[in-house]
């Protein structure tokens, strides 16, 4: 291949691309699609990590009370070791816990002492209840319902329905 | 596209010299005040004698094939474009390989500008600025089988420069070799 080749004179000729590999490449992507979709539809899992139909209510022993401080968070997987959550326990004393997954493309957020952000992309929900509040992401973070129990340890006890944002 | 049965036809022997084609080339609005066509005195002292310098479009632009940008493109209907500006490095290579002195670097805009053949109105069926304004008609733009019934001459579109051969889209109206040429070589090459 010459320099010519590579680099032709004529307009017509730079970055051309033959008719086979234009179809190769539209099948390709068109293969891509179907499968990925296809696969979504299957396992009826939404993208963010919320909680399908077939999770059954599991109660879950994270941590004691009296290890996290108020203003601090505590990271721990949930239904699997790569269902990664974040329980916060705010300055005021309230209990929260979250999925990790950013409703905008999955980046993990994580506590800034004030709210949940997201460093991907600067996205920010309020931790009462997980509302998005700067950002890209338009919806709420997945939410658990958290039980703090007379025996001093904190309990996730299921997932919560998503409230609308 | 411009169509392949226009062609470009430049006479140097009907050029007065009124400059209305670098007026007209520099008003046009895709040259940004810049006229693209040269006009050249052939000696100021003893003739009044100019000619105006388009560029060819050659069929091998050595300005294209000297450029290290990949900037200078040719298309489809043989006409060389101006450098591409997110692609010119203003290196002035194409200024120095041009066997007709065509392309120039303005520092200003760091971009090597030359004549498209007025791609924007000739691509639409229009005659480029240079050809409408021409008084004399030195500058023609017309159809090939035109040219016969309206120029005397020949169209020359093959030149020899130095050991390089040049092949173009242009055209220069050259007299008939029957025609004796009325040149004073004396006084136009300086004795060569």
């Amino acid at each position: 291949m010459t320099w010519k080749t590579l680099f032709p004179v004529d307009l017509a000729d730079e970055g051309r691309l033959s008719r086979r590999e234009f179809g190769r490449f539209l099948g390709l992507v068109a293969a891509g699609f179907t499968t990925g979709i296809g696969y979504l539809c299957l396992s009826k899992r939404p993208l963010d990590g919320a909680p399908s139909p077939a999770d059954a209510p599991a109660q879950l022993k994270v941590c004691r009370a009296e290890e996290l401080a108020p203003g601090n968070s505590f990271l721990f997987s949930y239904r699997n070791p790569q269902d990664r959550c974040i329980l916060i326990h705010t300055a005021q004393g309230q209990w929260r816990a979250y999925r990790q997954a950013c409703t905008h493309l999955g980046c993990a957020v994580r506590w800034d002492g004030k709210g949940l952000q997201c460093p991907c992309h600067n996205g920010h929900f309020e931790v009462e209840q997980g509302f998005p509040t700067q950002g890209p992401p338009t919806r709420p973070l997945s939410r658990l319902a958290v039980d703090l129990r007379d025996d001093g340890w904190v309990w996730i006890l299921c997932d919560l329905p998503r409230e609308a944002a | 596209m411009v169509s392949a049965e226009y062609g470009f036809f430049i006479d140097p022997q009907r050029c007065i010299g009124c400059r209305s084609c670098v007026a007209s080339c520099a008003e046009c609005g895709t040259h940004r005040g810049h006229s693209m066509i040269h006009l050249d005195e052939v000696d100021r002292l003893a003739s009044t004698q100019t000619g105006p310098t388009v560029c060819m479009h050659c069929e091998d632009p050595i300005c294209a094939m000297s450029c290290p940008a990949d900037a200078i493109k040719r298309s489809e209907d043989g006409v060389v474009h101006a450098s591409q500006k997110p692609r010119c490095v203003a290196c002035q290579n194409c200024e120095l390989s041009c066997p007709f002195g065509v392309p120039v670097v303005y520092s200003g805009l760091e971009q090597m500008l030359k004549c498209d053949l007025c791609y924007d109105r000739t691509s639409l069926g229009q005659r480029p600025m240079c050809a409408t304004v021409c008084p004399s008609q030195a500058l023609l733009f017309a159809p090939r089988h035109q040219v016969a019934g309206l120029r005397a001459g020949q169209p020359l579109r093959e030149f020899q420069i130095g050991s390089l051969r040049v092949k173009t889209r242009n055209a220069i109206m050259v007299p008939d070799p029957e025609t004796p040429l009325n040149l004073d070589a004396d006084l136009l090459c300086g004795g060569f």
